[in-house]
């Protein structure tokens, strides 16, 4: 089941949904996927030694520090680890998509399928509350 | 409210029960949803009760809810297992907390385990495994 080859992403994002259906799929092509909602989540992992090779990360985020500003201080202190800023659905999809295309299991998909998913789900969150 | 276009949102073929874990702590969310997940579970995660509605209100199959009663928020643990008897009756739930909760708060049904913090995650996994339908 454990794949110690596998890369780690950190995978930041505010809505629950976006972020269960990108993680997901980032799983299902072979990475390894922390999930947070806040830039002091990633600080988390990083103070406990734990190897991250790529931060996917909204521009807007939970608590007080936004994406730029969390793009900005790993690139300073943590040079080796890529870092991925998305906006919105669409972005998140398609650099998954881009990320999947490099994975360890090659698993093609769609962005806009993806998106398309998402937005469903958005959907019925909406008609849920009304 | 029907839906329009029936889409399927899982992967029928994908036969791992499905936590849904809810834990408004970082540093304890990640380490139990990545034991969960090296356990053979699919796991989605939430940070507080409004999430765990939502993904409920998406139609994502969700076979037991794992979650701790004291969240930050307007609503607690409590009241998500009393949301979930109302919605979703069918769902086990295992609750977690580091102070013992008045029994009747965990007691609304026969689906509601109790596992006092801090937890050894080999006994969330073997509680979890204890109320899935079909013994996961």
């Amino acid at each position: 089941m454990q794949n110690h080859q596998a890369k780690t992403i950190m995978m930041l994002e505010p809505d629950v949904l976006i972020r269960m259906v990108i993680a997901e799929h980032l799983r299902d092509c072979g990475y390894r996927v922390i999930e947070g909602v806040a830039a002091q989540d990633a600080w988390a992992v990083l103070e406990s030694g734990r190897r991250i090779e790529i931060v996917l990360a909204d521009v807007k985020l939970a608590g007080g520090e936004d994406g730029f500003s969390l793009a900005r201080r790993i690139r300073q202190t943590h040079s080796d680890i890529d870092v991925i800023l998305t906006s919105g659905i669409g972005g998140a999809a398609q650099e998954s998509r881009d990320l999947c295309e490099e994975g360890p299991i090659k698993k093609p998909y769609e962005a806009k399928d993806v998106e398309a998913r998402i937005r469903i789900m958005l959907e019925r969150r909406r008609a849920s509350r009304n | 409210m029907v839906d329009p276009v029936e889409t399927p949102v899982e992967d029928s073929a994908d036969v791992r029960p499905v936590v849904l874990v809810v834990e408004d702590e970082f540093p304890l969310r990640w380490p139990t949803s990545e034991y969960l997940r090296d356990s053979g579970y699919r796991v989605v995660e939430a940070a507080s009760v409004d999430e765990a509605v939502m993904v409920f209100a998406s139609h994502t199959r969700v076979d037991v809810v794992f979650s701790d009663i004291n969240l930050r928020g307007d609503r607690d643990g409590i009241a998500l297992s009393k949301w979930l008897h109302e919605h979703h009756p069918e769902v086990p739930m295992l609750m977690t907390s580091g102070h013992e909760p008045a029994a009747h708060a965990v007691s609304t049904g026969a689906k509601r385990l109790f596992i006092a913090k801090p937890y050894v995650l080999a006994d969330v996994d073997r509680l979890i495994k204890s109320v899935l339908p079909r013994n996961g």
